[in-house]
């Protein structure tokens, strides 16, 4: 990494071929320092996934737009923070997105976080099947769609409203005409048994 | 903590973890849990392996497409950062002090001004500077160049700044600045080359106005604004928030 860190400059070109061959954890430390060519490839390795969460939870284009945007320029003036033995860049900057589009859609009337999409399906990656790293994602996206689908669909319902959402335990007891403490309980269980049959597939994704 | 207690706040917080790891406690109940977590070990694998649960959901969303034109508007304000915390050198925030080891946006993060600036998501108006006026005036030469606007607390869509060079004396011209911090000025440096900014010996609080820069001007410096207690300071110790080059 030493190497690495030497060629720390501050630029605004991602001409540096160098850079590509870097792990995200590498880009990183140089964002860090004010490279902003580093921080392009950290962009542009992870704004589909970023907004890809942004727009499931916010459901309109523009505000899925300025979450991301908040999220990846939090993520540029915070590099510093970021801590490797935490988990991956791409863990911390989705817990960033999600972070910000929570406090979105808490800013936001409740009835207007309905995640109706209200700009159809113009965007979605359907045809689209760039790399080997994107097909590996299409596959680790289905196979966790796929474990939530196989959960007992009350504790899908309240750790989608939940996490995609952003409503809280009483929130969704209201919605649900369910005691916090039941749905507290849902949320545990679900997100155990997601646990399990995930098995060992998110070490393999971090 | 008696036992009793412990094994209260144990069985709150098994209860409320799932809850906890999706974010959906609110703030009192978050922090229970929190300090509870902070001293049992099996609550705290517990969080752990929910928290593996949790951080594959986001991988859940449906893949969208970023809009390109995103990378643009990110990268604008970014690289307009990187420029200014290159502009700022290795003097910006540095009172007599040892010398600086290196410039970056990691020693300008360690900055609380910064720091507290950038985690209050303040707004950022990133101006791209560039020549809007100019010409023969009397003689002389007179280049209007905008300035960037960085970092400005309470900032509005109207504020700007813009910067009035003619032989070599320089006019600020500031508007919708919004009320400098409690008890604090604006003030105004002057950047050669790579040296450190030097006081311009201007400081202004006006919210919209032409402020004469009492420091001369040259063709390549760069013009920065801090805010700075009363009086001013013989070295920022703020980050910029106007960063002006004449052209």
């Amino acid at each position: 990494m030493s190497d690495g860190m030497s060629r720390a400059r501050i630029s605004g070109s991602s001409g540096d071929s160098g850079l590509h061959r870097l792990a995200d954890e590498d880009l990183m430390q140089l964002s860090s320092r004010g490279d902003a060519a580093a921080f392009q490839l950290i962009y542009e390795r992870h704004t589909d996934a970023a907004y890809s969460l942004a727009y499931r939870m916010c459901g309109r284009r523009g505000v899925a737009e300025d979450v991301t945007q908040e999220a990846f320029l939090a993520l540029w003036r915070s590099g510093t923070r970021y801590d490797r033995t935490r988990g991956s860049v791409r863990t911390w900057v989705l817990g960033i997105v999600h972070n910000r589009a929570i406090d979105a859609l808490r800013r936001s009337l409740v009835h207007d976080r309905r995640r109706a999409s209200d700009e159809g399906l113009e965007e979605r990656f359907e045809a689209r099947e760039r790399t080997d790293v994107e097909a590996a994602r299409r596959e680790e996206a289905a196979s966790v769609r796929a474990a939530l689908d196989e959960l007992p669909a009350e504790q899908q319902k309240v750790i989608e409203l939940a996490y995609f959402g952003g409503f809280t335990h009483s929130e969704i007891a209201e919605l649900l005409d369910a005691p916090i403490g039941t749905i507290k309980g849902r949320m545990r269980l679900g997100l155990e048994k997601l646990r399990g049959s995930l098995g060992g597939m998110q070490e393999a994704m971090s | 903590m008696s036992g009793e207690a412990f094994t209260r706040a144990h069985d709150e917080t098994a209860e409320a973890l799932g809850a906890y790891v999706l974010g959906a406690l609110p703030d009192d109940e978050a922090a229970r849990v929190q300090a509870h977590l902070g001293e049992c070990e099996r609550c705290q694998e517990d969080l752990a392996a929910l928290r593996l649960a949790v951080d594959a959901l986001p991988r859940a969303a449906p893949p969208v497409q970023a809009p390109p034109a995103l990378k643009e508007r990110v990268m604008s304000v970014v690289r307009a950062e990187a420029e200014l915390l290159q502009a700022a050198g290795e003097g910006a925030d540095r009172a007599p002090a040892p010398p600086p080891r290196r410039r970056g946006l990691g020693a300008l993060l360690a900055r609380p001004a910064f720091a507290a600036a950038a985690a209050a998501g303040l707004a950022i108006a990133a101006i791209v500077g560039f020549v809007i006026g100019g010409g023969a005036d009397n003689g002389g030469s007179t280049r209007t160049v905008q300035a960037r606007v960085l970092s400005v607390a309470g900032a509005g869509p109207t504020t700007s700044a813009a910067l009035r060079v003619q032989d070599h004396r320089a006019t600020l011209m500031v508007r919708d600045m919004p009320e400098p911090p409690a008890r604090k000025v604006y003030e105004v440096w002057v950047k050669h080359g790579a040296g450190a900014p030097v006081p311009a010996g201007t400081t202004f609080v006006v919210r919209s106005g032409d402020i004469p820069i009492a420091h001369t001007v040259k063709p390549g410096d760069q013009v920065l604004v801090t805010a700075e207690p009363g009086g001013g300071s013989p070295a920022p110790t703020s980050p910029p928030m106007i960063v002006a080059r004449p052209a």
